[in-house]
């Protein structure tokens, strides 16, 4: 009887996006620990709906899509991410060594995805918990009604940070373009910081001095005469 | 006579000042549940069927088969979706509508071998459980959304807009997020809810064919994966639809229903489902793509006849949702007492907003809860469900045609000129063509010549 | 709805393969425009050339364009496409009347593109018909940058293909990704100042508004800049000229668009894989911001 090997390598360049997709989730049935994809040449839908916990190297780019919709799934991508990267993951690790398109980790649901470089528009879109961290900056439209859990940018957001946002918590450190409708500033306590620093180092990143924290202030969240005064500030 | 000097605008109708007077009072514009009230709009009722006579035979009620089953993603996935009527029950969301109402409509679909749909708002067990079709909607919102319930689905239907409201995301009001909902949707207890409009992960046409094939690929290429669009741009977005390469289009015409939406909007947007179901299988067929792709249509069906008309002009399948509720018990003449209480009566009550719904359909509260028996509520909707089935053969058979979906726009006739020109079918007494014998006498002019003055 | 996939070298000696790299690219955007491709070429300034591309759909309307041409000018080099005609031509008298020709000798005629240094190329269906017609790997100038085309309000044909030029814009061509929502209001602005529309695509109206706003003195860039402000909808999008190119992203952020620059080149593409498939090696790419615009100098 054959063994159960502990790795097993795919040239993407070989396989057709439908059968790597099997062979990855065949190898997580099967309990191989990691799988190895070689020349991903940023291929969207890689490793989609994986719900059996493994380890995904991807020695290059990734397209739309990467890692999505799974469960109990760790995941290093050696290069950068396309759109939706982590998208609706449920649990487990993202590491991009790289930048990350738009959308990123989109609705997450649990886990972490760590984007080293930069990351787009609406990062963090519709968070519904885990933890996302960015190294860099982020786009438009980070946090967009985020509902749950946790974001550390390190760099800078563009306009409309934490916009509509229902709960979670995003803490920046660069400068905010503008911040979304309906979030506040509020004090960083020394503990969270701490907290912070400790997550970063733990993924090999140099946290920057300080961080500001952006919770939502509750003033979008029912229908009445004072979401008009709030929503008139961006009309 | 004193009050004859008393004359009402339509300009400023009471209910336009009733309007004012209400924004008035709370600083927004009102929100609702059910659908458009308006009277103008052009419907099924505009056509009638032309049944057989001696040109054609009719087929035998009762005795001669008339098939009414329709597959759904065959020869494009590896386990289509069987419907043994061309009926599904719409996506209503558990949030909008309670477990008792979804386990009442889940039974009954499954007895009738049709499908129900989640709606918005994730999968409830209940639901997984009486459902032996179930339809998993993937939302802008993304409430409750996992690979487990994708993979549990029987078809997955990417809703891009919804008849009711398109070019905007769903509303729920607070009162209606209870403890259950809020733990589902991942939102805090007793929010507003208000759903995005735009899906976080795609833009348009070209990023959704993307992301299909992610779903494909996350539910192993086995389900039919379905578009779903809000009427309005109906013959461009079911081209773009089909381009992205879903195996089924639902076009939700503006009489479809919802729990809660500015009226303005359930009044002034979209276009009627008789309208949607003639763009949408055009265009279909311009990109010949026809048969190999169902068009599903909704949007205020509410019985065979407008069922087996939308199936005439191209439709394979109908979407109806309201008229469900309708049979479980909605706008049923009981707890009168109740529905005074909201400031309405039965059969005019669109009061599902506030989640105090008095036949305990469209409400999370237990009291309430407990007036709809779920088992015997089934009972209903299956009886309902074979009734519309029945109605359907009738026509079909009476055109001459064993199998619904044989029926065809050459079976019907226009009463209106408008529904006419919506529809293309001709209006009744075109049979002929349109030179009758006396129009070159003298004394008469023809049709054409009038028509050309 | 659209594909993107673009090239730029930053000075005249570089690695070639220009043609080459953006076709690859444009082969693995096709899922995202099936119903067309195109291309803008730039070619080094020659004296007194002039490169000029012209859309036709009826049957035997090729044949009046060549004839015309010989009328106006000397024909250095020219070719029938079925529905395109591709010249480079010398001696032109008058370009305005020429132009106003062509444009006239049928309904289905239209002037795509004509420039001293911008050549612009377009067919019907993926990138692979249009390497087959004009032999697009055969260029290794500076600046190659294309595009596929999903059709979405307006005609699948090939006047409506991109790249899209005003009819008075001499060497500027646009690629849009997007949609433009103020079009119909916008283009009767246009049309009241004179402006010509050749087709019923939106995204004429970008190259027009960029004409005429550098008629009215404003560089590329803030002609660029104004336009985040001015046209409404969602867009990423390019506009090439001999002397620069630029890139311009909506307040949005929903068209996608990633970048990858060396010393050497700038590529630039809807999707990543593109220049992933193009290169045939993964560079440094990332997403530009919203509501921003990029120039780079020829």
């Amino acid at each position: 009887m054959e063994s159960v090997k502990d790795q097993l390598v795919i040239n993407s360049n070989e396989t057709s996006q439908e059968k790597l997709n099997e062979l990855i989730v065949d190898a997580a049935k099967k309990g191989i620990k990691e799988v190895v994809i070689k020349h991903p040449q940023a291929r969207h839908n890689l490793g989609v709906g994986i719900t059996d916990p493994i380890h995904l190297v991807y020695e290059g780019d990734v397209g739309y899509y990467a890692c999505s919709m799974s469960d109990h799934i760790s995941a290093e991508v050696h290069g950068n991410a396309g759109w939706a990267i982590g998208e609706n993951l449920m649990s487990g690790e993202i590491v991009v060594e790289g930048n990350a398109a738009s959308s990123t980790a989109a609705s997450m649901r649990g886990g972490t995805v760590v984007v080293k470089g930069s990351s787009g528009a609406r990062t963090g879109i519709g968070l519904k918990g885990g933890t996302l961290i960015i190294g860099g900056n982020v786009g438009y439209m980070t946090g967009f009604m985020m509902q749950k859990g946790k974001m550390i940018i390190c760099g800078n957001a563009g306009k409309a940070l934490g916009d509509s946002m229902y709960a979670g918590t995003i803490y920046i450190a660069g400068d905010i373009a503008e911040l979304g409708n309906g979030a506040e500033i509020v004090d960083l306590p020394k503990a969270e910081y701490e907290e912070i620093k400790h997550t970063l180092e733990s993924y090999g990143m140099k946290a920057p001095a300080s961080f500001k924290k952006i919770v939502c202030n509750g003033l979008l969240h029912n229908f009445n005469k004072k979401e008009f005064g709030v929503w008139k500030t961006v009309l | 006579m004193e009050n004859s000097t008393i004359r009402k605008s339509k300009v400023w109708s009471p209910e336009k000042i009733d309007e004012i007077q209400e924004k008035a009072e709370l600083g927004r514009y009102r929100i609702r549940g059910q659908a458009t009230k308006r009277q103008d709009l052009p419907s099924f009722d505009d056509l009638v069927f032309t049944p057989a006579g001696l040109s054609r035979v009719a087929l035998e009620g009762y005795r001669e088969k008339c098939d009414t089953r329709v597959v759904i993603g065959e020869g494009r996935v590896k386990r289509p979706l069987v419907l043994e009527t061309p009926i599904m029950v719409a996506g209503m969301s558990f949030g909008a509508i309670n477990s008792n109402a979804k386990k009442a409509l889940g039974i009954a679909a499954t007895r009738c071998g049709i499908s129900t749909c989640t709606g918005d708002g994730g999968m409830h067990p209940v639901e997984r459980e009486a459902s032996e079709k179930l339809v998993y909607q993937l939302l802008p919102s993304r409430y409750g959304l996992n690979p487990y319930d994708l993979k549990r689905a029987d078809a997955v239907e990417i809703v891009v807009s919804q008849g009711a409201k398109p070019g905007t995301g769903g509303t729920l009001l607070g009162q209606k997020v209870s403890e259950e909902v809020a733990n589902m949707r991942d939102l805090p207890l007793g929010v507003d809810q208000r759903s995005p409009c735009r899906h976080p992960d795609w833009m348009g046409p070209d990023d959704l064919g993307v992301k299909i094939d992610q779903i494909r690929i996350a539910t192993n290429y086995e389900v039919p994966i379905f578009i779903k669009i809000g009427a309005g741009r109906v013959y461009d977005d079911t081209k773009l639809a089909a381009k992205a390469g879903a195996d089924a289009i639902v076009i939700d015409g503006m009489e479809g229903g919802t729990a809660a939406s500015p009226e303005i909007q359930l009044d002034h947007t979209g276009i009627p489902t008789i309208a949607a179901v003639v763009e949408a299988a055009e265009a279909l067929h311009e990109i010949g793509m026809k048969d190999e792709i169902k068009l599903i249509i909704g949007g205020g069906i509410s019985n065979g006849a407008d069922a087996a008309k939308a199936i005439a002009l191209g439709a394979d399948v109908v979407y109806i949702g309201t008229a469900m509720l309708v049979a479980l018990n909605c706008n049923k003449s009981i707890y009168v007492e109740d529905y005074k209480a909201l400031g309405t009566e039965p059969s005019a009550c669109h009061h599902c907003h506030t989640g105090k719904c008095p036949v305990g359909i469209a409400t999370q509260d237990p009291a309430l809860m407990a007036r709809l028996d779920p088992d015997e509520a089934a009972d209903r909707v299956e009886n309902y469900m074979n009734s519309l089935t029945m109605e359907m053969q009738i026509f079909a058979r009476s055109c001459g045609k064993s199998r619904v979906v044989d029926l065809d726009p050459t079976d019907l006739r226009s009463l209106t000129w408008n529904t006419s020109m919506i529809t293309g079918v001709p209006i009744v007494g075109m049979g002929t063509t349109r030179n009758p014998y006396w129009a070159d006498y003298h004394h008469a002019t023809g049709q054409h010549e009038f028509v050309a003055k | 709805m659209c594909g993107i996939g673009g090239l730029i070298y930053k000075s005249s000696v570089h690695e070639k393969k220009t043609g080459e790299i953006v076709i690859k690219m444009l082969e693995s955007l096709s899922r995202r425009g099936p119903d067309s491709t195109g291309i803008a070429l730039l070619h080094p300034k020659e004296e007194n050339h002039l490169y000029l591309d012209v859309n036709y759909d009826k049957e035997g309307n090729g044949e009046k364009v060549l004839h015309l041409l010989t009328e106006f000018s000397t024909v250095l080099r020219s070719s029938d496409h079925g529905n395109y005609v591709r010249a480079v031509i010398k001696n032109v008298e008058d370009e305005t009347l020429l132009i106003h020709a062509i444009n006239n000798i049928d309904k289905d005629v239209s002037v795509a593109s004509y420039g001293e240094q911008l050549e612009v190329l377009k067919f019907l269906g993926g990138a692979e018909n249009l390497e087959s017609q004009f032999n697009i790997s055969d260029y290794n100038g500076r600046v190659a940058i294309g595009h596929t085309r999903m059709a979405t309000e307006s005609k699948v044909d090939i006047s409506h293909s991109q790249p899209l030029s005003c009819h008075t814009g001499k060497d500027l061509t646009i690629i849009h990704n997007g949609h433009i929502t103020n079009y119909i209001k916008l283009r009767s602005k246009y049309e009241k100042k004179g402006y010509k529309f050749i087709t019923g695509n939106d995204s004429e109206v970008i190259a027009v508004y960029l004409v005429d706003q550098m008629k009215a003195g404003l560089d590329l860039k803030e002609a660029m800049e104004l336009s985040l402000q001015e046209l409404g909808g969602s867009f990423s999008y390019i506009a090439i000229t001999p002397e620069k190119v630029g890139l311009a992203k909506e307040p949005f952020g929903m068209k996608p668009m990633v970048i990858a620059e060396t010393d050497d080149f700038v590529a630039f593409a809807s999707e990543s894989m593109a220049i992933t498939n193009g290169f045939g090696k993964n560079l440094n790419v990332f997403e530009p911001g919203s509501e921003e615009v990029m120039i780079w100098n020829l």
